[in-house]
C-alpha cells in the first residue's frame, strides 16, 4: 500500500506546487506578467443580413480561450481580456447561417465589429460543427464532430441524455426502463462512449452496467457536444465510439454585462412526469456566481397494453459555482449534487421478481483555472481538479441491499494551448491523472484502487483547402485490488498495470461551394475495467451472473469514417460510412448457463474476442419553400465476433463469427417542418427495421413504425425576455415496439403515447 | 490575493477528500457449489452445480403419514463440505411448492440446518432451499423433488 499513498501525495504534491505556481507575479524570465494593458476587448454588434435589426440572444464563441458571450437585445455583446494576435470568432443563432470570423487584435485595442447574419430555416445551417471538444469550427470547413442546442436541444429534451440524443442518426440508446439510460453510437457504447460535463469525466458506474444510470439530467445542459477523433484524445484513449459533453458552463469563464438566467417547466403524459429546472448568472465586479438546481418526477410509464411496472424515478441535480476573472485568466470553485431513485422493472424469470430499487448520490467538488501569458509560444494554461463520491445502492426489497457502489475518485488535469509551432496552427498539449477507489459491495466484493495518467498532444494544420487533425494519447492505468487472492471461479486476482498509445488523423477537404469531404481514423486502447477483471457474482438488477477475467488484456481498435458533407443556402447533406475493427473487444457474453447459485441468472463471462462494426449514416434537409424544410436520415449498423474457443469446442455446429449483441437495426426518419416567424410546427416517422441477427441468447426485434411531431414557439419582449414554448409528441399512433438496445425487451414493450410541454424563459 | 486564496482553498478541500475517502464492505464465506440431503446420515439427494440427483429414482420417496428429520450438508468446489455457522449471520430458508404433500417443520434438533420433512398426502411436490447471509440470500438451490406414496 506504500507506493499507492506515495502516487496520491505525489499527485497532491503536483496540484498544489502547480496551482501555486501559476501566477502572475512567478512566472519565469521571458514570459510577461500579463495585465490589462496586453489585453484589448472586443465590442460588437450583431445584427439580420437582410433586415439591418439586431440579433439578440446570439451565442459568440473566441475560440481557443473558452470565452462566450450572448448579444443583447440591442444586439451588443462585449469580450474582454483578449491577448493580442490572430482570434476567431464564431456565432451562432437559431434562425440564422452560423458564421466564423477571423480577426487580429493589438494590445490595449478596443476593436469594434459589426456581424451579419443571413437567415436560414434549415437546421443543419445552425448545427455547428465542432473540430475540437473546447473550440468550435465552423464556416468552410467541417469536421467530423456535432453539437445540440438552442431549439434542438429543447425540441429534443428528453428524460435522460441518451433520449435527448436519440434522434440524431447512428444515436440509439441502452436501456433498462427509463432512467437506466446510455448512448450507444454507431453500436458502440459503454466504456467506448465517454460521457462529460463541462469536460469533465462524472465519476459514475453508468458505463459497467445496463441498470446504470447516467449521473446527468440534460434538462440543466446548456448544449450537448459530440466529439469522434482526434478531438476525443483530450479525454480518453477508450473513447472510439465518441466523446458526449453536457455543456453546463458551471464555472463561468466570462464576466456578462448583467445577470442572466433561464427558467425551465416540462411535463409529460406517459409518465404523469414534471421537472423543473433554475439557473442564475450573477455578475459582481470581478466575481461570476452560477447556480443551477433542478429537479424531475415520473411515475411508471405506461405502454401499449399496460404500465412498465417500477420504472419511476426522481431525480436531482443542482449546482452552484464561482469565479473570479480578471486580465490573467480566472480561477473558479464548483459543488454539484446529483440525487436520483429510480426502479428497475420486474423479471420473475431473469432478475427480481418485484424489480428493484436504486438509489444513486454523488457529490462533486471542482476547481478550474486558467492563465493567460504573454508568451511567444503559449497561449494559456488551464488547470482542472475535481474530486467525486458517487454511491449507488440496489435495493431487492425495502430494506436488504443487493449491491452497492462506492466510488471515490479524483483527478487533475493541466493543458497548454500553443501558437503556431511550424505547419501547426493551433495546438494543445495536456497532461492528466486520475485515482479512483472502487468498491462493489455485494455476494463477491470487488475492491481495487485505479490509478490513470495520461499524455496527450493535439495538432492542427492548414494547407490551403487542407485541413488536418492529428492527435496521439499516452495512457498508463494500474489497477490494485485491496486483496490479492486466488479465486476459484476467475484465478488469480492481482495487480494489473496497462500502458499504450492512443492516435487519430482527421483530413478534411473543402472541395469549394460547400461541398467537403474527408475522413477520420483513430486507433483506440482501452484498459480492462474493475468490473471486466474481478467480477464474481450476482447482479440481479442487471439480471446477470457476471464472471471476470482477471488475465484479460487491453481491448485495441481501428475506427475510419469516410464522409461527404454539403452546406448550401436551402438544402444540407452528410453521408458517412464507418468502420470498426477490434483486435480486443471486451464485453460480457452470455454463456446460457444458469449460475450455480442463482438459477434464475444467466453466467454472463468478460472476455475479449475480434469483432468489428461497420455501416452507415445519413442525412438530408431541403428546403421546399419559404417556409418549409424536408428532412431524412438513416443509419444503418452491423456487428460481428470471433467465437470464443470455448463455444467453438462446446458448439462446432456454430459459424465461425457471430452477430455482436445490442446492435440496433436499420432505422430511416423523414420528416417536414414548417416555419414562421417565431413559430415552427412539424412532424416525422421513423421506420426501424427487424433486427434479425441477434447475438447468442439474444432475441431478435420486430419492426416497427414510431409517429412524431412537434411545435415550438419563440417570443421576445420588450424587456429582453425569450419565451420558447414547445409541444412535443411522441409514439402518437400509441404503438407497441421494442427496443432492440433493451434489456427487458422481451418483458416489456416502449412507452406508448406521450405528449410533454416545455416552457423556457430566458432573461 | 484572493486568486491564492481561491486556489489553495480549491486544493485543500480536494487533497482533503481524496485522502480521506473511504469505503465500505463486508465479510462473506465461499460460496457452495451444491449440497447433499442427508437422512439418518445418507445421501438421499445431491446438488452439484446446476444438476440434481438421487440416491434412488428420481426423488426423494417418502410413506403418506411418515416423517424425516432431513439434514443439509453444504460443499465446496473442491468437494470439501463446509459449516456455514449462525455466528456468521448463516441462515437456512427453504420454499415448498405443495406443503398438502409435504410439510416442514424448522430447525430441527435445534439443528439450523436440519429440518422436519412430514409427508401428508400422496403426490408430488418440490422443495427448495436458500443459504441466507445476514439479509440475503447467497445460494439458491434447485428443486429437489419429493414422491409421498399412499393416501
Amino acid at each position: 500500500m506504500q507506493h499507492i499513498y506515495h502516487t496520491l501525495s505525489t499527485l497532491i504534491l503536483i496540484l498544489v506546487c502547480l496551482n501555486g505556481t501559476l501566477n502572475a507575479e512567478s512566472l519565469t524570465p521571458g514570459t510577461a506578467a500579463p495585465d490589462e494593458r496586453d489585453r484589448g476587448s472586443f465590442s460588437g454588434s450583431v445584427i439580420d443580413a437582410e433586415t439591418g435589426s439586431p440579433v439578440s440572444f446570439a451565442y459568440i464563441h473566441l475560440e481557443g480561450y473558452n470565452r462566450t458571450a450572448t448579444s443583447d437585445r440591442d444586439g451588443r455583446f462585449r469580450l474582454t481580456n483578449i491577448p493580442e494576435g490572430e482570434i476567431r470568432l464564431v456565432i451562432h443563432r437559431l434562425g440564422y447561417a452560423s458564421r466564423s470570423e477571423e480577426y487580429t487584435i493589438s494590445a490595449d485595442e478596443e476593436k469594434e465589429v459589426v456581424i451579419e447574419l443571413r437567415q436560414t430555416i434549415l437546421s443543419g445551417g445552425t448545427v455547428e460543427v465542432t473540430a475540437r471538444a473546447d473550440g468550435i469550427r465552423g464556416g468552410n470547413l467541417e469536421r467530423a464532430s456535432l453539437k445540440m442546442t438552442g431549439s434542438e436541444l429543447r425540441r429534443n429534451l428528453g428524460t435522460t441524455l441518451s433520449e435527448t440524443l436519440s434522434s440524431k442518426p447512428g444515436f440509439d440508446q441502452r436501456t433498462m426502463g427509463a432512467a437506466p439510460a446510455r448512448p450507444v453510437i454507431r453500436g458502440l457504447g459503454d466504456e467506448r462512449v465517454l460521457i462529460l460535463q463541462d469536460g469533465e469525466r462524472m465519476g459514475d458506474v453508468s458505463a459497467t452496467s445496463a441498470d446504470h444510470a447516467v449521473s446527468i439530467d440534460p434538462v440543466g445542459a446548456d448544449e450537448i457536444e459530440i466529439a469522434r477523433g482526434p478531438a476525443a484524445l483530450a479525454y480518453g484513449g477508450n473513447a472510439i465510439g465518441g466523446v458526449v459533453n453536457v455543456v453546463r458552463n458551471q464555472i463561468a469563464t466570462s464576466v456578462p454585462s448583467r445577470t442572466t438566467g433561464t427558467a425551465t417547466l416540462q411535463g409529460s403524459s406517459v409518465n404523469s412526469g414534471l421537472s423543473a429546472a433554475g439557473l442564475l448568472t450573477i455578475p459582481r465586479g470581478d466575481l461570476v456566481y452560477n447556480i443551477d438546481v433542478n429537479g424531475r418526477y415520473g411515475d411508471d410509464f405506461r405502454a401499449p397494453g399496460g404500465s412498465i411496472q417500477n420504472s419511476g424515478f426522481l431525480t436531482s441535480n443542482s449546482t452552484a459555482g464561482v469565479s473570479y476573472i480578471r486580465p490573467w485568466g480566472y480561477t473558479g470553485l464548483a459543488v454539484s449534487g446529483y440525487f436520483s431513485d429510480y426502479g428497475i422493472p420486474p423479471d420473475a424469470d431473469g432478475g427480481h421478481p418485484n424489480g428493484v430499487d436504486i438509489e444513486m448520490r454523488q457529490i462533486q467538488i471542482e476547481n478550474r483555472n486558467e492563465f493567460l501569458l504573454s508568451n511567444r509560444f503559449f497561449r494559456n494554461i488551464e488547470t482542472s481538479a475535481a474530486f467525486r463520491h458517487y454511491n449507488h445502492r440496489e435495493f431487492e426489497t425495502e430494506t436488504i441491499i443487493g449491491t452497492e457502489y462506492i466510488v471515490n475518485s479524483g483527478n487533475i488535469g493541466v493543458k497548454a494551448n500553443h501558437r503556431d509551432i511550424g505547419f501547426f496552427k493551433n495546438g494543445r498539449v495536456g497532461l492528466w491523472g486520475e485515482v479512483k477507489d472502487y468498491t462493489v459491495v455485494d455476494r463477491a466484493n470487488i475492491e481495487s484502487v485505479t490509478f490513470n495518467s495520461a499524455l496527450y498532444t493535439i495538432q492542427e494544420a492548414e494547407f490551403g483547402p487542407f485541413d488536418l487533425e492529428l492527435g496521439t494519447r499516452l495512457e498508463l492505468s494500474l489497477v490494485q485490488p485491496k486483496e490479492e487472492r486466488f479465486s476459484r471461479l476467475i484465478g488469480e486476482i492481482r495487480q494489473r498495470t496497462f500502458s499504450g498509445l492512443a492516435s487519430s488523423a482527421a483530413l478534411t477537404y473543402n472541395a469549394g461551394r460547400g461541398w467537403s469531404i474527408g475522413g477520420v481514423v483513430m486507433h483506440s486502447f482501452r484498459p480492462p475495467s474493475s468490473e471486466e477483471l474481478f467480477s464474481q457474482g450476482p447482479h440481479i438488477a442487471a439480471f446477470t451472473f457476471e464472471i471476470g477475467n482477471p488475465d484479460i488484456d487491453p481491448e485495441r481498435g481501428i475506427g475510419s469514417e469516410l464522409f461527404v458533407r454539403y452546406r448550401g443556402s436551402r438544402s444540407s447533406l452528410e453521408v458517412a460510412g464507418f468502420y470498426n475493427d477490434f483486435s480486443r473487444y471486451i464485453y460480457p457474453r452470455d454463456t446460457g448457463r444458469e449460475s450455480v447459485p442463482f438459477p434464475t441468472l444467466n453466467e454472463f463471462q468478460f472476455e475479449s474476442t475480434k469483432a468489428e462494426l461497420f455501416g452507415f449514416e445519413a442525412q438530408a434537409e431541403q428546403q421546399l419553400s419559404r417556409s418549409l424544410v424536408a428532412q431524412v436520415s438513416a443509419a444503418y449498423t452491423r456487428g460481428n465476433r470471433d467465437l470464443s474457443d470455448e463455444e467453438a469446442e462446446l458448439q462446432p455446429q456454430l459459424r465461425d463469427r457471430d452477430p455482436l449483441p445490442m446492435v440496433p437495426p436499420f432505422t430511416v426518419t423523414g420528416g417536414l417542418t414548417w416555419f414562421r416567424s417565431g413559430l415552427s410546427i412539424g412532424s416525422s416517422v421513423r421506420y426501424s427495421a427487424a433486427q434479425n441477427r441477434p447475438a447468442q441468447f439474444e432475441e431478435p426485434t420486430d419492426s416497427y413504425v414510431v409517429l412524431n411531431a412537434n411545435a415550438e414557439y419563440r417570443h421576445t419582449t420588450s424587456g429582453n425576455l425569450l419565451h420558447t414554448f414547445s409541444i412535443r409528441g411522441q409514439n402518437l399512433l400509441n404503438q407497441e415496439y421494442r427496443n432492440h438496445l433493451s434489456r427487458l425487451k422481451e418483458i416489456f414493450p416502449e412507452p406508448g403515447i406521450n405528449i410533454s410541454l416545455l416552457y423556457r424563459l430566458y432573461f | 490575493m484572493l486568486k491564492r486564496s481561491i486556489l489553495l482553498i480549491s486544493t485543500t478541500i480536494i487533497a482533503a477528500l481524496i485522502l480521506s475517502a473511504c469505503g465500505s464492505s463486508h465479510d462473506h464465506g465461499p460460496t457452495p457449489a451444491g449440497l447433499n440431503l442427508l437422512i439418518d446420515g445418507e445421501v438421499v439427494a445431491t446438488q452439484e452445480g446446476t444438476n440434481v440427483t438421487y440416491a434412488i429414482g428420481n426423488s426423494i420417496e417418502m410413506v403418506s403419514g411418515q416423517s424425516a428429520d432431513i439434514e443439509i450438508e453444504w460443499f465446496l468446489e473442491s468437494g470439501e463440505t463446509y459449516d456455514y455457522t449462525e455466528d456468521d449471520g448463516y441462515s437456512l430458508r427453504y420454499n415448498v411448492m405443495d406443503d398438502s404433500v409435504i410439510n416442514v417443520s424448522h430447525p430441527a434438533q435445534g439443528n439450523e440446518w436440519m429440518f422436519t420433512a412430514s409427508a401428508e398426502s400422496g403426490g408430488s411436490t418440490e422443495m427448495n432451499f436458500e443459504l441466507w447471509h445476514v439479509d440475503h440470500s447467497d445460494f439458491d438451490s434447485r428443486n429437489f423433488a419429493f414422491t409421498v406414496s399412499g393416501p
